[in-house]
Formats: C-alpha cells, structure tokens, sequence
C-alpha cells in the first residue's frame, strides 16, 4: 500500500467538514434562520480557510516544492482539488441562498434589495440617507497612470467604478472601500415586513455623487481575501506583546488570495481587477448574489421569530450550585464536579473566579487566557481580584488566532491592575485550559482547580459544547501548580501526579494507551477506544490506531472536522467507524476511553490529535477519576455515538454520509438529547428537594 | 491547629530547586516543587567561579521564587547552596548578589551538614526498618560535584565520608585525557574503584542491610526499570543489566531510547554507572530510592529543631559516635578519652548552679573531653594546640562552625596556659562564646586530671558542696592515684578563680 492509500489529505478533509456544516443550511428540515446561519458560518469558515490554511500551500507552489503531504498528493494537486471542490460548495450555497433561502425569507417578511431591485418609492430617503451619512465618510481612490491600484485590506468590500470624462471622452476607474460592519441598513418595518438594503447596493445607486463631471459607465461590488498568518519571529522576539502588535498591523497587508465579484459584473470591469490584483490564479470567484453571506449572521439570529429558529435551549444551573449562599469553595470542597457546557451553565465557572476575587481566603488565582469575550466577567473579576490585593497570574495566549488585537487589549487593561500577566512562551501556543484558586483555610492551603476542554469564554461556553471539571483533589492541585510554574517560566516541568502534557510526552502517553489496547486485544482479550475530538491529523496516531484496528481493537472516534484516517479500509482500520456530528452547537470537547482490561480510563484533554497540538502547544490532559462523573461521561458518549440525525460516517472514499435512523429506530439527535436529559436529571433534584422541604408535623405518640 | 509555611531552595550544581511546603501539627506536607536548570556546576568545576552570566540567571530565577513564595505568604524562607557554590573562589560575591537583587540569605552548607539533612529526611520514614542492633544501612548520593557515602545505625550515623568525585567533575577532570571520549567509562572505573579501597580500610562494616540512593538519576532510572513511578526500589540485577545495555549508547541513544531527559545527559550515565559500582562494593541487592531530598531534611530540621534543653539529649550519641571515629582514626587513647568524658560531664553535671550552662554547652564538653588528646597523634608537645586544629578540621552533624570553634577552644585549654586575649584561635570567638569556653575547660581541666594516668583509677565521683564557696570532690578510686592528686591540684585553680569557689578532693576507696 501506498501513503495514499493510508491517509486523506487534511485540507481536502476540512473542505468536507465545511460541507457538512453547508449541508445544516440546506437541510430543508431545519428552521429558516438555521439554516441561514449554517450558510453564514460555512462563509466564515471559508474565509479562514482562505486566509490561514492556503497560503502555506500556494508559497510550496510558488517555490517549486513538489514534495507530497502523507496523502500523496502535491501542493499542486492539492490546491487544484481545492480549488475544485471550493467552486462546487460555493455554487450549491448560493443556489440554495438564491433559491430557497430568500424567496422563504420573502415569505416571512424579509425583502433584500439591490440597487437595480429598489422600488422608487425608497429612492428619496435612501438619498437623503446617503448623502448625509455615507457620502461623507467615503472616499473614492482613482486608478489612472499617476494612480496606481490602491492597497485595499483583506475581507473589506470594494466598489469598483468605471467613469467617463465626457468632454475628453476618457475612461477612468475609481474604488471607493466602503466598511462591512453594518451591511444591512433597515429601510422600513412595520412588525411583518422588513425592508433591506445592501450598502454596498445603496452606494452603486448614487454613486455619480462622487463623481460630478464624470458620466458613471458601471460599478461592481468585489472583495479580495489575504493571507492572513502571522509570521511571528518569537526566537528573536525581545517582547512578544510588541511583536505581535507589529505583526497584526501587517496582516491586512499579507498577499491575496482570492478575487470576488458578484457574477452580473461586466467582464470589463472583470478584467481590469483581475489584471490588477495579483490573487492567487484559479481563485478567482462569480458570486450569483450578495458577496460574503458571513454578514447574514446579522439576519439569521434577528430578534423574534421564534417560529424560523431552533427551540432555545437555555444553559441549566445545576441544583448544587443554585444556593448562591453557599461559598463555591465548600461545594467543590464536597466532591468533583463535571459541567458540561452548552447544557449547563457556564455561570459556577464565573462565579469561581468572582468569588475568589473578594474571598478573604484566597492567596492567588491563576488561569490561562486563549480566547475570552471583550467584556467578561472573568476579566473584571480577575481586575478586582488584583485590586484586592490578591495574587493573581494570567498566562495570555497573544497568538490565538484572530484573537489577537483583543487579547492585547485586555491583557494590558490586566497589567494595570497589577496582575501579574505572562504573555504566552516563545515557540509555543498555550492551549490548556486551567484555572487555580489557592486558599488559605483553617486546615491549611487548599487548592481549588477548574480543568476544561474549552476557553473561558462565557459567550462561546453557550454554543461550544465542552467539558469542564472542578477538584480540589491535591494531585491535581499539585499538577495545576506545577503547570503555572511551567508557564511563567519558574520551574522546569516536573514528574506529574495526574496530568500529562503536551509538548512534553502527550503524543507518546496516546501511544502507550493505544498499544495496551493493541497488546490486549492481540493477546486474546477485548481492546477498545472511544474518542472524541475536533481534528484527527497527527500521523504517527493514526499509525498505531490502524495497528491496533488490525490487532482487533475496536475503536469509534467521534471527530468533528477534519479526519485524514481512512476508516473500515480492509486489513488496514475496519475496526475504526469514525462519526461527525454538526448541529446546532460547536461540538468542541475533547474526551478520551481506553478499556484497559476493564480497569477503565477516561480523560479529558484540551488537544485534539494532531502535530500542532502534541509538538508547538502546551496541552494539558487529565484523568477522570471519580465514578460518577465517569458514568456521567460514558452516558453523555453512548448519547453521542447514537446519534442518527446529525451525525455522518466517514466512508473509507473520504466522503461523509448521514447516519439515517430505521422505520424502527428512534430518532436521536444527540445534543438535544443530552440537553433533556440534563433537564430531567436536574428536575428531579428539584422534586427531590421539594419532598424535603415538605413539613410534616410528627403526631403525638401517645395518641393512637 | 500550629500551621505554618516554609520554603526551601537548594542551589545545586545543575539547578536551583525549591519546595514549599506547609507544616500542620508538625506534619509536613508539599506544596510545590519548583526546578530551574543552572550551570553552576560547569562554571566552577571548569572556571573555578560562578561566571556573570550564571549569576544574572540565578537572580532572576531566586526572584521568581520568592514571588512564588510570598503568593503562599510563606513566612520562612531557607536557601542553602552546596559543592559548586561552595567551591566557587566568588563564592562571597555571588551570595551578596542574591542578597541585594533577590533579597535572601544563602547560606553555604558543608558536605557533613548536606548529609545530616538528608539523613534526616530519610530517618524520617525508614523504607527498611532496622531488625538487629549491629545492623548498618547506607546512604550514597552521587551528585555533581560528589559523591557521598554515610553509614548508619539504628541510633545514628556512624560513617560519612564525601568524595570529590561527582559526574560532572569527573568528566571535567578526564576531559583532557587521551582517548577522553571513549575511554571516560574505563577512567571513571578505576576512579570509583581507587576510592572505594580507600573507603574499605575505613569504613566501619561493607555489609549493610540497606542502600538509600539519592539523586534524580536514580528516580529517573526507578521510573525506566520499574514502568511505574510508585515503586521505591531497584534491584542490583537490572541496574547490571541497565548499565551494560547502555554502555555503548551514545548521549543522544540514552534521551531517544531510554526516555532521558536533554538536560539529564550530562550526568546520567556516569552516575549510573558509579552507582553500579558501589553497590557491588557494598554487597546489597536492592537500592532504595527514596525520593527525599535535601530541602525535605532541611524543613525537618527546622521544624524539629529541639530546643536548648533537649539538645544534648537528642543528639549525645551522634556526638559521640562522631568523637570516637574521629579518634579511632588517629588512633586515641579510648580509654582515656570516655573516662575524661565521663568524669567532666559529672561535674558539669553537678556544678550547674555555677556555670549556669545548658544542654547544647554539655554537648560541646562531650566532644572536647573524648578529642582533648587527639592532637598526641601528631606530638606529644603542644598536642593541645594540635588538638585545636585537628578538631578545627573536622565536620560535626548538628553542630555549626561557631560552636566547632568553642569546642575546639576547649580542648585547646584542657592543659598548660589559660585562655588569654593574645590567643587568636580564642579571639575570634564572641565574649559570651569566651565566656563558654573558660567554663567549660575549667571543667574538663579537672576531669582530666582525674584521670592523669591514663589508668581510669578514679571509678566515679560526687560533687558536693558543703560551705556556700567550697566544693568537695569525692573520688571513688581502685589503688593509689598519687600523680591524679598532683595534677588535680594545679588543674583546678582556673575553676576556683572562675567560680570563686575553693575545690578539694576527698578520695574514697571504691
């Protein structure tokens, strides 16, 4: 067998995960507004996929590199399926926006218009509109022999606009850059008919404002996408806060990628960007409609309309952590705890800090920072913490992509207030999710840890789904410390009590668990691996999954997005059913089973399995320990394993398909699934404490 | 609840370490273990000092640790430095760095106070319980800069010896030698192998009941052997087998295939090796590894650090076993010495309303009587001054420099002239330290002139009193003792014109 036989490409891997994710937009059977958010998101992602994932492939092409990724294929090879595969997607996208999506959302009220769609009616006050507003903030760029073409930043929208000089009769060209942040501007509502219009579409309409003299010959809307990677140079970074701030300014400036231009363009003004922007050759894109559908997000998550979006699923505050009298301490101080959020409430994890923040008790709190929302509670808690004399140490990742400006910005505002910020380790990408709270308490210093397979983000933790795990277990204080110590550079890592940690020794730890089972299994026994992550690429794992696959073991992977293992390939991994669930929430945690002769492990990790993950991020991985939450775990991964609504198998052709139920099955969509049986599970504590509250007065003994 | 928390950092030859623990009710238990690797070692052992360079780096980690330890709000904070500090020529100037930049006290502790700290710590929690009274068990750390042996008995230590041998001197020292890079095993066996004869005429018993290796080599190693990090121990068969399988692996085989980390290459395999080497010299199966380290001793001690009352108590037997090696070794008149011994503790003992000394003083005169004649091992005349110096040389456990330099003194005035200010030996010491060692020597002065014969003729003795400023000696004596009563008579004007008593003796047939 070949390498190609062996492995799928990974980039042509994500491409079919962003096709799942299309797929929840076409599915007819989901609410209107999903299904426009799904389309917005498959955008978005695209648009990352541009920036971050190609450019690396069209340098290797650039210089020749013809050198084949563990698929067997070239860059070459590779970026022409890319290419291919981007262009189908993009057609069944627009055809379904096109199609379905609008004449439904004409249905309910929603009407787009474009400048040549306006109804005359609206024409006086979107001048007025325009004059006042939008006229003055813009300003066109010529292009002409003194002129060259201007620089115009990655994502932004342009108008291109031909012009006429009609006492010279000479042809001229000007942009005008016109900002993406607002697209839709609400030209009436009455309650039941909503009336948009495109800026970008109201600009075309009076465009001749700005050229007065001139004749307008034609105007189109294009947009370009950049590379948008950072090149961190860390090894001679004296200040990686500065270098980072240096790099993000450069960003916008990276080399294109891609062109768009809406498909009703003329091939004139087609042929003038194409000679004038150096994108990379084949990206080159007919938008039929609006460019950029990420800006539907806007519409699709629209106030009201219950009836076109999913049924809400509000995050439950388990029972335990209702009783807000209650220090938050003294419940993790009883036994673990596991949340798992979007079903639960992220509220315990905030509420961890804020308490620790004005607990008199408390030495020193620690976390990491990967991605966070610009006004979280976390932050302000961690500011007040500091304020109050607090020891407080926050290991920002500046490098979290796209995150980057705003981590900056915060982890300044921190280091205001005293505390004590580290900004990440050179060569390295903090990935652990960690948080330490050190009290002094009678009996002596106690720690209280938070482990999490995702950020400490309240906004994301409401559509993530992901696992978290309070302790105050002393091994795992012991660990949680020693990571911190790690990371602001006290100490050199040390022999773990729990956890294990990547770059150290995470990938090899997989590999031994991989091979017991391995080993097992060829020894007669039962082997049996259950994962569950974002991404399987690392190649030396899917190496010792195949071996363990053909010694018997069997083994079901739970992998979001992109996969390069070929599953039930014979002799090779039919004992591996990999499965891919996209639903309304991001599936995102990071789960882990081993059979291990019955002697069962269970972990969680903040990696997935791949290269970036075990060699260039610091991860952590931790045990499962208790029983229950064990259970618990196992429940929520046989709900998951079920499900045959929104998961898809991966055929051993590298396609996905979606895992259908029998006229006999249930039907099981795994997340909504869960988040019942959270529910239940929580109102049955709740009927629980209400027989006990129930005051039933004793009778007199002596009376009968 | 008595609680507390401490901090201890160990400025080793390859890396500043730091535990802080938390003592509940006596109970220690850790909180943190840091690590940070230095080339201490590298500089001195090759430059003879710590250079600028090394120095920035241990600042800036010393800084780190005690932010760390005021995030614990450790009251406490201990920070010892062993072999490459100590041996470093700007020893001074690197520990007044730490000072103004990091703002703690290094302290230098010597190989002898190193190995009663980790005695301590393993002590503490025996891995092997002692069966029998004349059984001896071992302890070897292989370390840097050396290597130390101790031996040890239900009661105390009875041997400790440092070798200036560790791994990274040795391949410093060989570095030069023809053929250095392949031929450094064959050198460092017949290094290890010179040193363990010499070991063999001195050391007390070969065969011991147990060996406690120390070090993280070895940690490392019972990790490798064992698959599991909980076992304690390794067995001699596989450490054999471990070294002859490694043998020919080159440093960078030993990280890929063993699981050695980068910074271990240095020292890992020699240590192995000599370790491999000295437990076929002491004829053991099995090492224990007890994974306790100096800093875990040097919190014990401060936390069971006896007060002045029970210090003697505590620590008479280790005294004395040390005292009695040392004058083995130079050959003493035992006898003499434990009857002199003996003697000066029953006056001390029953003189107190004078001298007013405590538990630690008494400790003092125990050595100063068992070596007061060590220095006849070089001369007859002046052995007093000999005996200074010979006691000056030498290490004690749980006893500081200041107080050696008392007992030193004391021996130094058991004879001849009395303290004087034109004594520089005498001089240096504080006058309350002066004070201590006029006492004392009065005291030892009269004891060994109990015993001028060397014939231990006075059995016992009383001490009593039977006018406020009259002190009566009773000796229970065999036989005639004529030079005794001379001596006595001009040995015991310093007591008398120190207490401003007048002493007699009174001799009573035993």
């Amino acid at each position: 067998m070949k390498n190609a036989d062996f492995f799928f490409n990974r980039e042509l891997s994500w491409l079919e995960f962003n096709y799942r994710v299309l797929e929840e937009g076409l599915d007819k059977s989901n609410p209107l507004l999903e299904r426009l958010k799904f389309l917005s998101i498959f955008s978005n992602n695209l648009d990352e996929f541009f920036m971050v994932r190609i450019s690396g492939l069209i340098s290797q092409v650039k210089s020749d590199f013809q050198i084949k990724d563990m698929s067997g294929q070239t860059p070459g090879d590779i970026l022409s399926k890319i290419n291919l595969r981007v262009h189908e997607l993009v057609k069944k996208q627009y055809e379904c926006f096109n199609n379905d999506i609008i004449p439904e959302m004409r249905n309910e009220g929603f009407n787009f218009y474009t400048a040549k769609t306006i109804p005359e009616m609206y024409l006086e006050s979107l001048k007025n509109l325009f004059l006042k507003k939008h006229f003055l903030i813009l300003t066109p760029m010529a292009v002409d022999q003194s002129h060259p073409f201007p620089f115009l930043s990655g994502k932004s929208l342009n108008i291109l606009v031909k012009i006429e000089d009609p006492k010279k009769k000479e042809i001229k060209y000007a942009i005008i850059p016109y900002p993406t942040d607002d697209r839709f501007i609400l030209i009436s509502d009455d309650g039941n008919l909503k009336n948009y219009i495109f800026v970008g579409e109201l600009i075309k309409l009076f465009v001749s404002y700005f050229f007065r003299g001139y004749n307008v010959l034609d105007s189109a809307i294009f947009r370009i996408t950049r590379d948008a990677e950072l090149s961190i140079d860390e090894e001679g970074a004296e200040d990686l806060l500065l270098e980072i701030e240096g790099q993000l300014k450069k960003r916008e400036k990276g080399r294109p990628i891609r062109l768009e231009c809406q498909s009703d363009t003329s091939e004139d003004i087609k042929s003038f960007l194409k000679e004038n922007i150096n994108f990379y050759e084949g990206f080159f894109f007919d938008i039929e409609g609006p460019i950029d559908l990420s800006s539907f997000m806007q519409i699709a998550t629209v106030r009201g309309y219950q009836h076109l979006k999913d049924v809400s699923l509000p995050p439950i505050l388990p029972f335990e952590f209702q009783n807000e009298k209650e220090s938050i301490f003294s419940i993790i101080a009883k036994k673990d705890w596991l949340l798992s959020h979007p079903y639960e409430s992220f509220d315990p994890v905030t509420r961890f800090i804020e308490e620790a923040s004005v607990d008199p008790k408390v030495l020193a709190i620690k976390m990491t920072l990967y991605r966070t929302s610009g006004d979280s509670p976390i932050i302000a808690a961690l500011k007040k913490a500091a304020e109050n004399k607090k020891q407080v140490t926050v290991v920002v990742e500046l490098k979290a992509r796209f995150d980057e400006a705003q981590n900056i910005n915060w982890a300044k505002q921190l280091e205001q207030v005293g505390c004590h910020v580290v900004y990440g380790i050179v060569g390295l990408k903090i990935h652990c999710k960690i948080a330490l709270v050190v009290r002094d308490e009678d009996d002596g210093i106690k720690r209280y840890i938070h482990l999490s397979t995702g950020n400490y983000n309240d906004k994301t933790a409401r559509i993530y789904t992901d696992l978290g795990l309070f302790t105050s277990k002393k091994s795992y204080g012991r660990d949680a410390s020693a990571i911190f110590n790690l990371l602001t550079g006290y100490s050199e890592p040390p022999r773990w009590k729990k956890m294990v940690c990547a770059p150290l020794d995470m990938r090899n730890f997989f590999i031994d668990k991989i091979t017991i089972e391995k080993n097992n299994a060829l020894s007669g026994g039962k082997g049996k691996i259950i994962a569950k992550m974002n991404s399987l690429v690392d190649g030396k794992i899917i190496k010792e999954l195949y071996e363990a696959s053909k010694a018997g073991v069997e083994i079901q992977l739970v992998v979001r997005g992109m996969c390069c293992l070929k599953p039930s390939v014979k002799n090779l991994s039919e004992n591996i059913k990999v499965i891919s669930i996209v639903d309304r929430f991001l599936e995102h945690s990071r789960i882990f089973y081993f059979y291990n002769s019955g002697d069962e492990n269970l972990y969680f990790s903040s990696a997935d399995w791949m290269e970036r993950n075990f060699d260039r991020r610091i991860e952590t991985l931790f045990p499962i320990e208790d029983e229950d939450i064990k259970r618990e775990v196992m429940n929520l991964m046989k709900i998951t394993l079920s499900d045959n609504t929104k998961a898809r198998i991966l055929t051993p052709d590298g396609s996905y398909k979606r895992i259908k139920p029998d006229a006999s099955e249930k039907k099981i969509r795994s997340q909504v699934e869960i988040y019942n049986m959270t529910l239940e599970r929580e109102k049955a504590k709740q009927r629980e404490k209400e027989v006990i509250k129930k005051f039933i007065p004793k009778k007199n003994p002596d009376i009968t | 609840m008595n609680k507390r928390v401490l901090s201890v950092i160990e400025i080793g030859s390859r890396a500043i370490r730091m535990s802080i623990v938390e003592v509940i009710d006596g109970k220690i238990s850790i909180l943190e273990e840091l690590r940070q690797q230095v080339r201490l070692g590298k500089d001195v052992f090759n430059k003879g000092k710590i250079l600028r360079s090394t120095i920035n780096q241990c600042i800036l980690i010393l800084k780190n640790y005690k932010n760390l330890c005021d995030e614990y709000k450790a009251e406490e904070i201990y920070a010892v430095a062993a072999t490459a500090v100590r041996d470093a020529s700007n020893v001074d100037i690197f520990i007044d760095n730490i000072f103004s930049n990091a703002g703690l006290v290094v302290e230098i502790i010597s190989t002898t106070k190193g190995t009663e700290y980790v005695y301590n710590a393993i002590n503490s929690n025996l891995l092997n319980k002692f069966k029998r009274n004349d059984e001896y068990q071992a302890i070897v750390e292989i370390g840097s800069g050396t290597v130390e042996i101790s031996i040890f008995n239900r009661k105390c230590i009875v041997f400790s010896r440092s070798l200036p041998m560790g791994a990274l001197k040795m391949k410093m020292i060989f570095s030069d030698a023809p053929n250095a890079e392949e031929g450094f095993f064959n050198y460092l066996k017949a290094a290890v192998e010179r040193e363990l004869r010499n070991l063999k005429r001195e050391i007390p018993a070969s065969k011991v009941s147990a060996i406690y290796g120390i070090g993280p080599e070895l940690e490392l190693l019972t990790k490798i052997l064992n698959s599991s990090e909980n076992e304690n121990y390794i067995n001699k068969k596989d450490l054999e087998e471990f070294c002859s399988k490694i043998y020919s692996f080159s440093d960078d085989e030993i990280v890929h295939k063993m699981n050695v980390p980068y910074d271990y290459t240095d020292t890992f395999h020699p240590i192995i090796f000599m370790f491999s080497k000295v437990i076929d010299f002491f004829e053991c199966d099995k090492i224990y590894i007890p994974k306790v380290n100096l800093r875990y001793g040097v919190a014990l001690s401060v936390i069971d650090s006896p007060d002045k009352m029970d210090f003697f108590n505590k620590y008479k037997i280790q005294f004395k076993t040390t005292a009695i090696n040392i004058g083995r070794r130079l050959n003493f008149d035992e006898k003499h010495a434990l009857k002199v011994a003996n003697l000066a503790l029953k006056i001390f003992d029953e003189t107190k309303e004078f001298h007013q000394l405590c538990d630690k003083e008494k400790a003092y005169l125990t050595i100063a009587s068992i070596l007061h004649d060590i220095g006849s091992s070089l001369s007859d005349s002046s052995h007093h001054k000999h005996s200074m110096y010979i006691i000056k040389s030498q290490d004690f456990f749980y006893l500081e420099k200041r107080e050696k330099n008392i007992i030193a003194n004391v021996a130094r005035y058991h004879r001849n002239s009395e303290p004087k200010s034109t004594h520089p030996d005498y001089m240096e010491l504080s006058p309350k330290d002066r004070m201590i060692v006029m006492k004392l020597s009065s005291i030892l002065r009269i004891a060994d002139s109990l015993d001028n014969t060397h014939l231990q003729l006075v059995k016992n003795i009383r001490v009593i009193k039977d006018k406020p400023n009259s002190l009566i000696i009773v000796a229970y004596v065999k036989g005639q003792i004529f030079t005794e009563l001379y001596s006595f008579r001009h040995k015991k004007v310093f007591f008398e014109t120190l207490f401003g008593v007048s002493l007699r003796l009174k001799i009573k047939k035993d």
